[in-house]
């Protein structure tokens, strides 16, 4: 009888496994400021027919929209009439006076109206409103025509 | 009769080549975040953004699977909030994979490669990053993992 001895060696070998890659997206932001007004705002006499403001029946206020990319300091200026008032207006004793309220990740702003200016710090900011009231306190009352106010607002590091 | 023994020895290899090793994935472009207008993404969708290009070849007998992770932010300014940051990936293939195409996600998904895929399909991808919190100044960087299986 013949025995064969068959050794039999088996090698197998398991493969790489999954291949992956990294696919990398990359972006560089500079400091950013950017203010704009969608919407202005609009004066209306009071009853007592010595203040012209925003915040009166028949007025609107402003509203300014802020981003801001990294640390900025917004400074809101005391208004100022522009056009200048109509022939006849007295501004013996008037005080210009603006006021403003953040909205959202502002909402810890809040300035009541004065006729100085003022400023704030924001850091990393979306897109965020700041509701501005402006207005005149007038003991001479307001002659007929046509009023405006301009506050201006600057951003910068 | 002399009965003769022998010793016989025969080895076998056995090679076996799983799909994943006939399967090939590159980058061929990198992608470019930029921030949309309302300032509450850096997206590679935006203007100025560009989308990563991918070419991938499939020699095997069978199909794959190539598996997309969410992206994550490898690289970010000192104060960004990064624990608020909100990253989703999409994506849309060409050629052969012309089927292929997913919306902005923030999960895992994945799509076949039909086997004997010689000529290089190329997939195109994006990422963004959405922050309620907002943006820093400075560099940003998103990584999306693709596996082939």
């Amino acid at each position: 009888m013949k025995h064969i001895l068959v050794g039999l060696a088996v090698l197998g070998i398991s493969v790489i496994p999954a291949r992956a890659v990294d696919v990398t997206f990359s972006a560089n932001l500079t400091g950013v400021c950017v203010l704009a007004v969608p919407t202005p705002g609009i004066l209306a006499l009071a009853p007592s027919g010595t203040e012209l403001a925003s915040d009166v029946g028949g007025g609107l206020p402003a509203i300014l929209t802020i981003v801001s990319l990294g640390t900025n300091t917004i400074t809101v200026n005391a208004p100022s009439y522009s056009p200048a008032p109509p022939s006849g207006h007295v501004s013996t004793g008037e005080t210009l006076q603006v006021r403003y309220d953040g909205t959202n990740l502002l909402t810890s702003v809040t300035v009541p109206y004065a006729a100085t200016n003022r400023s704030f710090v924001v850091n990393a900011l979306p897109l965020t409103a700041l509701t501005i009231n402006a207005r005149s306190l007038n003991p001479n009352g307001y002659a007929s025509g046509n009023y405006g106010m301009r506050v201006v607002v600057t951003c910068g590091p | 009769m002399r009965a003769i023994g022998a010793i016989a020895t025969a080895g076998l290899l056995i090679l076996s080549i799983t799909p994943a090793a006939a399967c090939s994935i590159a980058v061929t472009l990198g992608g470019v975040m930029t921030m949309s207008g309302d300032y509450q993404r850096l997206d590679s969708t935006a203007t100025g953004g560009r989308g990563a290009l991918i070419a991938i070849i499939n020699l095997g007998l069978n199909a794959v699977t190539i598996t997309v992770s969410p992206p994550t932010v490898s690289v970010y300014p000192a104060q960004f909030a990064v624990g608020s940051a909100v990253t989703s990936v999409a994506y849309s293939g060409g050629g052969l994979l012309s089927g292929v195409t997913q919306n902005f996600t923030t999960t895992q998904t994945s799509f076949p490669v039909p086997a004997l895929l010689s000529i290089a399909a190329v997939v195109t991808l994006h990422n963004r990053i959405t922050n309620t919190a907002g943006f820093q100044s400075g560099q940003y960087e998103t990584k999306t993992v693709l596996t082939c299986s």
